[in-house]
């Protein structure tokens, strides 16, 4: 098949907890897209949309069920209990098979018609991820929008991820990272975390979401607690560089300690009444060379549990990958924008 | 080529021939003998593919002794695989050949055939295949499965036919690629890998298989041409983290792809059979572990 015949297969992969109002529409727009794709001219090809029940609180398993008899494409994970949106999004991701996978909410926050945007994006910009963020504060601009962003920037400063601050929810990741990361992640593994283990090669389109259910009916999936969580999942899967920093110090005080050292023995040498109090030059400088001695030890302790950790929590020693039918895209979307 | 006799039960009518000893048909034998246990003859063997006439005749006196009227055969042998020459599979296609026209010409006898062939070989060149006659075979292992079918059909024989996805699991002679992972993860040897870390494929378990096998021939389900897989694509990677994730080892990888073993090979849902429950790879890889484990390196063909 040549570059011009080649399409590029997409799957969608829905978390599900509650979303018996929404399926029946996400479904119907998602058919529009797929359809008309399949209609155009365009290399690509919504190939199936999976959707994860993660447990599902209201009539969301039975919606679909009948989704599912419904459309050929629709294929349903059920999990055996919740374990959370991104165990439910890992899950679904590791039984796609296509080039690309895009994980939308299953509320209609995200608008199916949206995905071309987000590879238009990945055509100008051979990203392996793109992330889709609000125009405005999707949240209305209230506590979660702003907590939300003061961790992620806190997260991106301390540790070696600074496209933290792009997460999402509605993301465009190529097949096999995404399928990859899924596969590697563990139950405290943030996904997108999991995903910057593979690939620093994430950007990010200001689309038009709002979460409707959130701002309407102040409804959502996530309460204080589930939040909270969410951080500190976050945090955990993160490899936060404060074992560096504080290694640093600790050496740094300890060649502080010598320097004071040395250079008050020149002092009481040389003028020996400028120090008046007996005792307290080498005290200052003993506390600050064991203190330094200490920091920079506890530090190294936590480099290699920070190496276990990271280890356990499915961090790979390396990927391969391969980009080549990029191109196919990128001609396409050149041949539109003309 | 091992050959076993049952009878599903002590004065049943019919007899049933498991032809294979590898790696599906030994998870028959294994399954047959679990749950219907009336052995007539163990491990008929002849390591020559050349004489059909000694299955054939041995097959004439287990009928005769037996008063069966019925005579059911599983076809899960196998002198060649992916690999094997034009050669190599000419031989074992004369053999198949030869004994089925013999069978077919058993008077008074009702003869069903249960072939196990592969729908890695038979759709290697298709990515993902929708639908059961989208074949597209290349390498002479498949066409010889092709055309191991299509004699069945021409003589008259009524069958069922297995398209298995990748089968992996404990049996036979030759250890495949998720046994190799499981042993390199225990035994610490570097694991070549002929494909690359995405490849996807569709696993299924040998023994999964047998037990569709052995129901579809107790209940005497529908016959016809159909597909064995889950339905779950992995990636060699994702399996490779399996391995690592049931073993608590890393694994040696050398990936060294190989022109079409770089292919993916996934089926369409609404194409796979029915019948078939898959074991997810996690539960059934701790299992095949355990039993790595307890053989050592006596699974490799080492002393």
């Amino acid at each position: 098949m040549n570059d011009q015949q080649k399409n590029i297969t997409l799957c969608t992969v829905t978390p599900v907890y509650a979303g018996q109002d929404y399926l029946i529409e996400l479904v119907a727009r998602l058919d529009e897209v797929r359809n008309d794709w399949n209609k155009s001219d365009s290399p690509l090809r919504l190939i199936e949309s999976i959707f994860v029940d993660d447990g599902s609180i209201d009539n969301s398993a039975a919606t679909l069920e009948d989704l599912k008899a419904k459309y050929s494409w629709i294929r349903v994970v059920s999990l055996s209990r919740n374990f959370g949106q991104h165990a439910a999004t890992s899950a679904g991701v590791c039984h796609s098979s296509a080039d690309w996978v895009v994980t939308l909410d299953e509320d209609l926050q995200h608008e199916p018609k949206l995905i071309e945007e987000l590879f238009y994006i990945q055509s100008k910009t051979s990203a392996d991820v793109v992330y889709a963020k609000p125009k405005s504060d999707i949240h209305g601009g209230g506590w979660r929008d702003k907590s939300s962003k003061l961790v992620k920037k806190v997260l991106a400063k301390l540790t070696s991820t600074p496209q933290i601050v792009l997460f999402s929810s509605f993301r465009l990741i190529r097949g096999d990272i995404a399928r990859a990361a899924a596969s590697s992640s563990t139950r405290n593994t943030y996904f997108d975390i999991a995903l910057s283990w593979y690939t620093k090669s994430a950007y990010s389109v200001r689309l038009d979401i709002n979460d409707d259910r959130y701002v309407s009916h102040n409804q959502s999936g996530y309460g204080l607690i589930k939040l909270i969580n969410h951080a500190r999942r976050l945090i955990i899967s993160s490899d936060l560089d404060v074992a560096s920093y504080g290694m640093l110090l600790g050496l740094s005080s300890v060649v502080a300690a010598g320097l004071l050292a040395i250079s008050l023995v020149i002092v009481k040498m040389f003028t020996p009444s400028a120090i008046g109090l007996e005792g307290w030059t080498s005290l200052i400088v003993m506390v600050t060379f064991f203190s330094g001695v200490l920091i920079a030890l506890l530090c190294l302790v936590l480099e290699y549990l920070s190496i276990i950790v990271l280890n356990n929590l499915g961090k790979p020693t390396f990927f391969s990958i391969d980009r080549s039918a990029d191109k196919v895209l990128k001609k396409w979307f050149d041949l539109k924008s003309e | 080529m091992n050959v076993h006799s049952f009878k599903l039960e002590e004065n049943a009518a019919k007899l049933l021939l498991v032809v294979g000893g590898g790696l599906v048909g030994s998870a028959i034998l294994r399954q047959l003998l679990l749950s219907h246990n009336y052995v007539l003859n163990t491990a008929w063997k002849n390591s020559d593919w050349l004489s059909p006439l000694d299955l054939i005749n041995h097959t004439k006196e287990l009928i005769s002794l037996n008063k069966v009227i019925d005579f059911e055969i599983v076809w899960a042998a196998g002198k060649g695989g992916f690999s094997s020459s034009l050669e190599d599979m000419h031989t074992e296609n004369k053999f198949f050949e030869s004994y089925l026209l013999a069978c077919s010409e058993f008077n008074s006898l009702s003869i069903k055939v249960n072939l196990i062939s592969s729908a890695g070989g038979i759709y290697e060149n298709s990515e993902l295949v929708e639908s059961i006659d989208q074949i597209s075979p290349s390498r002479p292992y498949a066409h010889s499965k092709l055309q191991q079918e299509r004699f069945l059909a021409e003589i008259g024989l009524v069958s069922r036919v297995y398209r298995l996805s990748s089968v992996y699991g404990i049996g036979g002679t030759r250890i495949g690629l998720v046994t190799n992972l499981l042993a390199g993860a225990n035994f610490r040897y570097p694991v070549v890998i002929y494909a690359n870390q995405n490849t996807l494929r569709d696993y299924i378990w040998n023994v999964d298989c047998a037990k569709q096998v052995v129901t579809d021939i107790v209940e005497e389900r529908a016959l016809g041409v159909r597909v064995v897989a889950s339905g779950r694509p992995t990636s060699i990677f994702m399996l490779s983290n399996i391995v690592r994730s049931v073993t608590g080892k890393p694994i040696l990888e050398n990936y060294r792809p190989d022109g079409t073993n770089e292919k993916n090979i996934l089926f369409s849902l609404k194409m796979l059979d029915s019948n078939y429950t898959a074991s997810s790879l996690e539960s059934s890889l701790s299992l095949i572990n355990k039993t790595v484990n307890l053989a050592g390196k006596a699974i490799l063909g080492y002393p």
